[in-house]
């Protein structure tokens, strides 16, 4: 074997084993990240206890509307950078009138302080329910928050935006539920 | 400055409490069986963490929704179905062999022989 041979090996050597550990990184990797992400979820049935008076959230409550589903946390840095979207999208006039519900499920937090984090911000949902566990936000399958959720009419989750979402993707959240509203 | 010491011990004791504390299964078979579960996960937001040892808030999330699924009786594979339909293969320690894993898993042997070959090769040569 050639010297110069031989000296294209260690380069030989370090670009296989840097395929290895990109192909570790990626093998079987869900799609991940900020961003939109389409699925098709059935949500299974659930019932949550409400943060703000009293009674339940049950899932029975998707089902003849359109739902964007905001799950937050007081704690989450993200979640309060988005929060004012959130408020833009309660309170946009296109949606009045229409089976478009906005609801919040508080995940894995102290109830005060998801209280008083509303009270501070302004309350955008229509019902917030409380997941002090997690195991719900894990049913719809989040990998943190926030993460917001479009939910069609029969109760299937169709999209969902991982990461904080601003003007532009208030907007897509504004269309594609008044366009699921239109459609079903 | 012994004050401040105190003041930041009551604030880190404050924080350790903010969660629900994590709630073992009643029944210990079943807690056994869950932990066996948690042990062949990975954490997904946490490099290089099983599920067990993980102190992310998603990981908590995940190890309540599993005990939740062995309380109802729901069996191992259905709950590992249930979490790869959602957080993907990724989740599990040992990935099974299919397309997106195959050069994951023939890497190591490709290499291997690479090695052996090379070597075999230079020690010719010398």
């Amino acid at each position: 074997m050639s010297a110069a041979r031989l000296n294209f090996m260690p380069l030989l050597a370090f670009l296989i084993i840097a395929l290895m550990l990109v192909s570790i990184n990626f093998a079987g990797k869900p799609k991940r990240g900020g961003g939109w992400q389409e699925i098709s979820r059935e949500v299974s049935d659930f019932s949550l206890p409400l943060l703000i008076g009293k009674g339940e959230f049950k899932s029975l409550e998707l089902k003849g509307r359109v739902t964007i589903l905001s799950i937050f946390a007081s704690w989450c840095l993200p979640c309060a950078a988005e929060h004012e979207f959130l408020m833009k999208i309660a309170s946009d006039k296109r949606l009045e009138g229409k089976a478009i519900q906005l609801i919040g499920i508080n995940w894995r937090d102290k109830e005060n302080d998801a209280l008083a984090y509303l009270e501070k911000r302004g309350n955008p949902y229509s019902k917030t329910a409380i997941d002090k566990k997690g195991g719900i936000a894990v049913m719809l399958g989040i990998a943190g928050v926030p993460e917001t959720f479009l939910i069609d009419k029969n109760g299937r989750a169709v999209a969902k935006f991982s990461g904080n979402i601003n003007s532009q993707i208030a907007e897509e959240f504004i269309t594609r539920a008044l366009k699921l509203d239109a459609n079903q | 400055m012994k004050w401040l010491f105190f003041l930041a011990f009551v604030v880190l004791i404050g924080n350790a409490f903010s969660f629900a504390p994590e709630k073992k299964l009643d029944n210990p078979v079943d807690e056994k069986r869950a932990q066996k579960i948690f042990q062949s996960l990975r954490c997904t937001v946490c490099e290089g963490q099983s599920l067990a040892e993980s102190d992310a808030s998603l990981a908590y999330g995940i190890r309540g929704a599993i005990r939740d699924k062995v309380r109802e009786g729901v069996s191992d594979k259905q709950i590992m179905a249930y979490l790869t339909e959602r957080y993907g293969i990724e989740i599990l320690q040992n990935p099974p062999l299919q397309k997106s894993t195959l050069v994951l898993w023939l890497m190591p042997i490709v290499l291997l022989l690479l090695g052996l070959g090379f070597a075999l090769k230079a020690q010719k040569t010398s």
